[in-house]
């Protein structure tokens, strides 16, 4: 079957070729392979080049050593409190302070963080006795924060010894930079399958997608995760509205004041994924939903001529537009085509399409594996075993899940709902329309 | 009127005994049982009071529980001293005064006196005896009365003429009284107590956990919902008094419905401390003290009812824990007993002139503070001592109660000098038994007698007591 799905390709002319995998070669093998190729063999060179303005930048930073604060919203994270805290003490920057708000949790956090608090491991603790939602217990935080930069950073994550100082560097090198992604990455890879696809997924489409949109200028999130903010540029945003899908919306709005965002691969902090498919599942349906409804809704007006209007704004959002709402349409009418006009073939074309995508994700592996090198990162050679499987990952599971929650925003505006805000915060937001 | 601040006035004839010479000792030497009540002369309350209190301090039942008059031209009675009467005849023009109303109002009160009194009364004038007397005799509930005049803060009237500045306090003498079962407490209030001098006047304040300032400053947070600004609620606070959220601008309306207070948050302007927790410290009134709140003496300040065992023991005096221990570990006889078998035994003496017995008196000074100190542990320390009292007495000496600090034990075939002996022993061990233990001293005292015909066992313990109160 294979070897006659081969003799199919090999048959095939340039046109035809081309024809039968159009949405491959067009669209993601355009954008995914050749551009984040080309940028990268643009941005190695130039990291290599900037070396010594790297290093005055690390020197300004310990020079000024300006105070951060660490701002960790959260509900019932108590029990991933201990390992967060042990990371930020062995930070090499040093000058930091910890900020938890407990949102309302229902478990022991507030004792866990009460007795953190009282040996002088969180700076400030404040519980809220009643949730008021992720972004109401962020501002909260940041409320108190006396730094002059802000990392914002997920409770069930820990970090290099130099995520801090190296997230804070872009900072010191462009004083455009309004805020920095650190990258995330899967702390608990070798629990499951599932996290083991999704271990490969994060350096893929965070460190590398995020790394190169970055040096496009259209990185359009920052993780909330983990992030870093100047407190300046907060402040002017007044901080985080209403969520979900906080973190992109967030970063959308320090890029509409004008500020620039960037990704730092070099900053890496882990983070817990979940480790079942239906977890998942859950977990991506939150977040996709939040996309049509920040993009579609909230930020139209990037999309709009006016005296703000920016072309990489615009660039920005279209690119997620396009790469993931229409190009879930266009599946449909891809396939709809091939069934259509070569049934015969059917088989054959499947095949051959899963085996380009699999070249495309090896493509990008590589590419991964070269930037952690050339960070003096110590890259998981193992997950290439992995890679085969990701097209059944990104391709069908992911883009079904998208599918289902674009679709049930658009017909129900369902994200009003999310079980993660209060429910008369959702009230509040969805007569607001926001 | 005159000067003197006592009159008698006399059940049978309503005869007023009222002398400007009248003194103490005449006083006491009255026929008191003649006695309806004593009508004090209250135009100086505090005078008045203070007639009250030795009245009510002596040791016999037939005057410390007569009942007490106030007579005043005034009516104002602001001070709790007022209460601390029976009652209180107010008149206008003293011919009028209707002496005989309260000799009526009081009658119930004389009948038990009468009754007590008629009865043996060979049980103790002990304070809480003392205490259980009055409520019984006047079926008064010991009711509590908030005041600025005690550091205690809490006064109960009727009863705190009964103490004197050695004794421990009416609320935790109350609160022993009830831990034997003797009271039954309704509770009424809650109160904290300095931990160094028992004051109830203390000053809280809220002060910083890291530096211990006292300048905090308390800021509520206020989360609006439709745009998750949270902050403190100056930053929302307009000079009308409205609420209007700094990052989009609209008016604050109802909270639950735009916006709600999630927390307060403290914040410490002499250091830099931001967080939820506080310290809260009472500084004391009287001593100056701070003491953490958590550390704080906390009462509950009950109404007091007297138990049917408190209406027994008004009667018949008090067994305590650790009489009750005794009389498991060692047999205690009744007072009448012990009696009996004195006599017997003084008998035997007279006739055969062989032999020396003796009476020993033990005295384990404020030992219901040993209670009150270690609380169920105490049940341990009595035990301790009864194994004292074993060790030291032999298994033909015969011992009983007095109340529940004295104890007699007839020693018999002992010498004086080596009833002297014992007792040392026992002090010496009860002391080390204390000093070693719990870092505290009992202080014993002790008396040892030869037995004769002419021993009166009764008396002797009387003095005894006596030498000791005074
Ligand atoms: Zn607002
Ligand atoms: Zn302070
Ligand atoms: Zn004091």
């Amino acid at each position: 079957m294979i070897e006659q799905a081969f003799s199919f390709l090999a048959n095939l002319t340039t046109a035809e070729l081309f024809g039968y995998f159009w949405p491959f070669f067009i669209l993601d093998m355009t954008r995914y392979v050749i551009i984040e190729g080309l940028v990268l063999l643009h941005y190695l060179p130039k990291r290599k080049r900037m070396v010594s303005e790297y290093q005055q930048a690390k020197q300004a930073l310990f020079t000024q050593r300006p105070l951060v604060s660490i701002l960790v919203p959260g509900k019932n994270e108590g029990q991933h409190l201990p390992k967060l805290v042990e990371t930020l003490n062995r930070q090499t920057y040093s000058n930091i302070e910890l900020i938890v708000v407990d949102d309302g949790s229902d478990d022991n956090t507030p004792i866990i963080c009460q007795e953190l608090n009282k040996r002088g491991l969180i700076n400030v603790f404040i519980r809220n006795e009643v949730r008021g939602g992720k972004a109401s217990a962020a501002n909260t935080a940041l409320n108190f924060a006396k730094g002059k930069y802000i990392v914002h950073i997920d409770a069930d994550s820990h970090m290099d010894n130099n995520a801090i100082e190296t997230i804070l560097i872009p900072f010191f090198m462009n004083n455009e930079v309004g805020c920095v992604g650190g990258d995330v990455r899967v702390a608990n890879y070798d629990t499951s399958l599932i996290t083991q696809v999704q271990g490969v997924e994060y350096t893929k489409s965070l460190m590398l997608g995020r790394t190169v949109a970055s040096q496009l200028g259209i990185l359009r999130i920052v993780s909330g995760a983990y992030g870093a903010f100047r407190k300046d540029v907060l402040e002017q945003i007044k901080g985080w509205d209403v969520g979900p899908g906080l973190d992109g919306d967030i970063t959308l709005k320090v890029r509409k004041l004008g500020y620039q965002v960037v990704h730092e691969p070099a900053s890496v902090c882990y983070t817990n994924v979940p480790i079942t498919i239906r977890k998942l599942a859950k977990q991506r349906y939150r977040w996709d939903k939040s996309m049509i409804r920040f993009r579609l809704r909230k930020h139209i007006d990037i999309l709009k001529p006016s005296a703000e209007f920016r072309w990489s704004n615009f660039i920005t959002v279209v690119d997620n537009l396009a790469f993931n709402l229409f190009l879930d349409i266009k599946w449909f009418i891809y396939f709809f085509l091939i069934i259509q006009l070569s049934s015969d073939y059917i088989v054959y074309i499947l095949i051959i399409n899963y085996s380009l995508y699999v070249l495309a994700n090896l493509a990008q592996w590589i590419f991964s594996i070269i930037l952690q090198k050339q960070l003096r990162q110590s890259p998981y050679y193992l997950s290439l075993l992995f890679v085969p499987l990701m097209p059944l990952y990104t391709g069908i599971f992911l883009r079904f899940v998208r599918t289902f929650s674009y679709i049930m925003e658009l017909v129900h505006k369902r994200s009003y709902d999310d079980k993660w805000n209060p429910w008369k915060v959702s009230k509040v937001a969805k007569e607001n329309k926001l | 009127m005159n000067k003197q601040p006592v009159q008698l006035i006399f059940a049978d004839t309503n005869h007023h005994y009222l002398s400007s010479k009248t003194n103490w000792h005449d006083l006491l030497a009255l026929d008191w049982e003649q006695v309806s009540y004593i009508a004090i002369d209250a135009s100086d309350i505090d005078d008045a009071y203070e007639a009250l209190l030795r009245i009510r301090q002596l040791g016999s039942a037939n005057i410390y529980l007569r009942p007490l008059i106030f007579i005043s031209r005034e009516s104002k009675e602001l001070s709790w001293k007022w209460k601390a009467a029976d009652g209180v005849i107010n008149f206008k023009n003293e011919a009028q005064i209707d002496w005989s109303f309260w000799a009526e109002q009081v009658e119930s009160y004389n009948r038990w006196i009468k009754k007590l009194t008629d009865e043996d009364e060979s049980v103790d004038g002990h304070l809480t005896v003392k205490i259980l007397r009055m409520l019984v005799s006047r079926n008064l509930i010991a009711e509590p009365l908030a005041t600025t005049d005690m550091v205690s803060g809490f006064i109960y009237p009727k009863l705190q003429p009964f103490f004197t500045l050695k004794d421990m306090g009416v609320v935790q003498m109350l609160a022993y009284l009830e831990k034997q079962q003797l009271l039954i407490p309704s509770f009424i209030d809650k109160a904290h107590f300095c931990n160094h001098c028992d004051s109830a006047f203390l000053n809280f304040k809220e002060t910083c956990p890291q530096c211990h300032s006292h300048d905090l400053e308390t800021l509520e947070l206020i989360h609006h919902f439709k745009c998750a600004h949270t902050a403190d609620i100056t930053q929302f606070k307009q000079n009308d008094g409205s609420l209007v959220c700094p990052k989009c601008d609209q008016t604050l309306t109802h909270i639950g419905v735009d916006y709600d207070k999630p927390s307060t948050v403290n914040k410490c302007r002499t250091c830099s401390y931001v967080g939820q927790d506080s310290e809260v410290v009472a500084q004391c009134y009287q001593c100056g003290k701070k003491t953490n709140s958590e550390h704080l003496e906390v009462r509950r300040i009950n109404r007091y009812n007297i138990s049917s065992i408190g209406i027994n023991a008004a009667y018949y005096g008090l067994d305590t824990y650790f009489t009750n221990i005794l009389e498991t570990e060692l047999q205690l006889l009744s007072l009448r007993e012990f009696e009996l078998f004195t006599n017997i035994e003084a008998a035997r003496i007279e006739r055969y002139k062989k032999s020396e017995s003796s009476l020993a008196i033990v005295q384990l000074i404020e030992l219901e503070k040993v209670y009150l100190a270690l609380g169920s542990k105490a049940k341990q320390v009595f035990s301790e001592l009864a194994s004292i009292f074993k060790a030291v007495f032999r298994e033909s000496d015969v011992i009983t109660a007095y109340n529940e600090s004295i104890f007699a034990v007839l020693m018999t075939e002992t010498s004086k000098d080596s009833a002297d002996i014992a007792l040392n022993r026992l002090s010496e061990s009860v002391k080390q038994l204390f000093s070693q233990n719990f870092d505290s001293l009992q202080e014993v005292s002790t008396k040892s007698i030869l037995v004769n015909a002419e021993l009166d066992i009764k008396r002797v313990l009387d003095n005894f007591l006596n030498a000791q109160e005074n």
